[in-house]
């Protein structure tokens, strides 16, 4: 059983949320797609490729206390604030059921992540309009199965939901029922094939890495904005008392210099050319091998968001 | 004891001690913790060395600040270098890229060139041993906060090295290389929380270049958005430019297209 929704109704639908949740939707800031909490659903964009920066800060923020520390005690922040995302892109589900492997493991589990997880009701927009530079169809993740509270498709004066979760039983109650079944089909000009990516497996000297990574400023523009880099660093930041203050994690990146220094002032990936090539093995490599699916998810935003405009899925073509 | 900190300036606007006093309702709690016996524009009485922590804003632009930089590193246990003057010699440094003669008649008109015994705009480095900087132009007043609590706690801060543009994303920005087709962000150290992208200005490189920048790129990119040789050269010069990272900026802006 699905549910119907004229699109002139889905303001009212996330207004009548807002009591209990913070909600967030895709705007246009400063003619940028960017997710925000909205007070006013006359300002969501509905249609849309995809958001220019990830939606990761809902859930592993580039910025974040960890907990508060006196002399005497510690008092751990944790957000519990409740959220509902509306309009996230399946290949951004995709990216938080990455990020689920590595952050809520059987034997890790980040409880900040965790908390924010919980918390967040996903109401995520199947694809009809490729995101600038999306690849995501040739990788599978342009389509869900799961990871939705809510899955809508936009029918042009009305959209069709599929309700994916248990706590989803809650906001389709009012909602009118269909039978019909939607679907929706993304053409992504951009592709990456298996066939292309399995190059990796032979190419690790390749001389590309060394000739490509030259037009890379390691500036860390990719990294930053992928939904599934969740590098971070953990620091202390004392108050100016000397004796409490914060233990904060803050975003971390391969393509920074300072990332592989070790006690001693050893550099492990010293070279821009060995920071360049990780990425893509990480990605389209490594973490396959490990958890069975492909690490890149096909959003683009590397690509959209580098100042040198170096385009993964060319790179992998070069190989 | 609390540590013995004094606060100098050479030539410069003083606005960066300007931002210390920015700090308002902090002011109090920093003064807790450190005896601050030299401060001339926030304080009357100037007490002698030695000092446990000297900072200094400003630029080595004349012969007599040569005499008094190195008096203050004999002085002090750690010497920090407040702000781009004083890391670079800052805009006044252009100096040494421009004729001289027409830079002092603009300066000084024709009345009285001889008053100072004037030397090319220098970062302290030049004269003496700097144990940190504290970047930009003017410096983030979080960021003094930040280094004198380490110093505080008798740790030598440890700088990111992370470039502008990483600040940036985390504010979501529209990039200026996109917007201008110009940007020193890429090359540029960050700390500064992207300041000028995240106001729609193109970051112009006050707090210096990073060791790991990628110049070629660049100019490469810059060039390719139409952005001239001279305009190029004029942002990378016009706060850092003599930092020895540049020193091939004018060979490489020239033969930029290979």
């Amino acid at each position: 059983m699905n549910y119907r929704l004229s699109k002139q109704k889905i303001g009212d639908f996330l207004a009548s949320l807002m009591n209990e949740y913070e909600v967030i939707a895709p705007v246009n800031d400063n003619s940028l797609i960017k997710f925000k909490q909205i007070s006013n659903t006359d300002k969501i964009i509905l249609d849309f490729g995809n958001s220019r920066y990830s939606l990761k800060k809902y859930f592993l923020p580039n910025k974040q206390v960890l907990f508060k520390y006196t002399k005497e005690d510690i008092q751990e922040e944790l957000d519990n604030k409740k959220r509902i995302i509306f309009g996230i892109k399946p290949c951004d589900v995709h990216a938080l059921l990455i990020m689920d492997k590595l952050l809520l493991g059987e034997d890790l589990e980040d409880i900040y992540y965790k908390t924010k997880r919980n918390n967040t009701i996903i109401f995520a927009l199947a694809n009809n309009k490729p995101g600038e530079n999306e690849f995501s169809s040739s990788l599978g993740t342009d389509k869900l199965e799961r990871g939705y509270d809510l899955l809508f498709f936009d029918k042009g004066d009305y959209y069709i939901i599929k309700s994916g979760s248990e706590k989803a039983r809650g906001f389709t109650n009012n909602l009118e029922q269909t039978e019909e079944e939607p679907q929706a089909e993304l053409n992504c000009e951009k592709s990456l094939s298996e066939e292309q990516i399995s190059k990796l497996k032979t190419s690790f000297d390749s001389p590309v890495w060394k000739e490509e990574s030259e037009k890379c400023f390691s500036c860390a523009g990719c990294t930053t904005t992928c939904p599934t880099c969740g590098c971070f660093d953990v620091r202390d930041d004392p108050n100016l008392d000397l004796e409490s203050g914060s233990r904060i994690r803050i975003d971390a990146s391969c393509q920074l210099k300072n990332y592989t220094g070790v006690a001693g002032g050893h550099v492990f990936r010293e070279g821009r050319d060995s920071r360049f090539k990780h990425r893509y093995y990480h990605k389209l490599d490594y973490f396959k091998d490990q958890y069975g699916k492909h690490m890149c998810v096909g959003c683009g935003r590397c690509i959209t968001n580098c100042p040198a405009k170096i385009d993964m899925t060319e790179i992998i073509n070069k190989l | 004891m609390k540590p013995r900190v004094a606060i100098f300036d050479l030539t410069s606007c003083d606005g960066c001690q300007v931002e210390i006093l920015n700090l308002e309702d902090h002011l109090l709690d920093i003064l807790g913790k450190i005896d601050l016996v030299n401060f001339r524009i926030g304080k009357e009485v100037k007490e002698p060395g030695p000092y446990d922590i000297a900072i200094v804003e400003g630029s080595v632009s004349k012969e007599e600040e040569i005499e008094k930089i190195k008096k203050i590193r004999d002085d002090s246990k750690i010497l920090i270098a407040l702000g781009t003057c004083a890391t670079h010699g800052g805009l006044q440094s252009n100096i040494h890229f421009m004729d001289e003669n027409e830079v002092k008649k603009a300066a000084y008109n024709d009345k009285h060139p001889q008053q100072t015994r004037d030397i090319k705009a220098e970062p302290l480095s030049k004269y003496v041993k700097v144990d940190y900087s504290i970047r930009g132009c003017p410096i983030d007043k979080w960021d003094f906060v930040k280094v004198l609590k380490q110093l505080l706690i008798g740790k030598l801060p440890k700088e990111d090295n992370n470039p502008v543009c990483v600040e940036c994303r985390f504010n979501e920005n529209v990039c200026q290389f996109e917007e201008k087709g110009k940007c020193l962000g890429p090359m540029t150290h960050g700390g500064c929380n992207a300041v000028c992208p995240s106001n729609n200005q193109p970051c112009d490189g006050c707090r210096g270049p990073l060791e790991d920048l990628n110049l070629k790129a660049g100019i490469r990119i810059m060039k390719e958005n139409g952005v001239s040789d001279e305009e190029i050269l004029k942002m990378v010069r016009k706060y850092t430019g003599v930092d020895e990272l540049y020193n091939k900026i004018e060979e490489l802006v020239k033969n930029g297209n290979n």
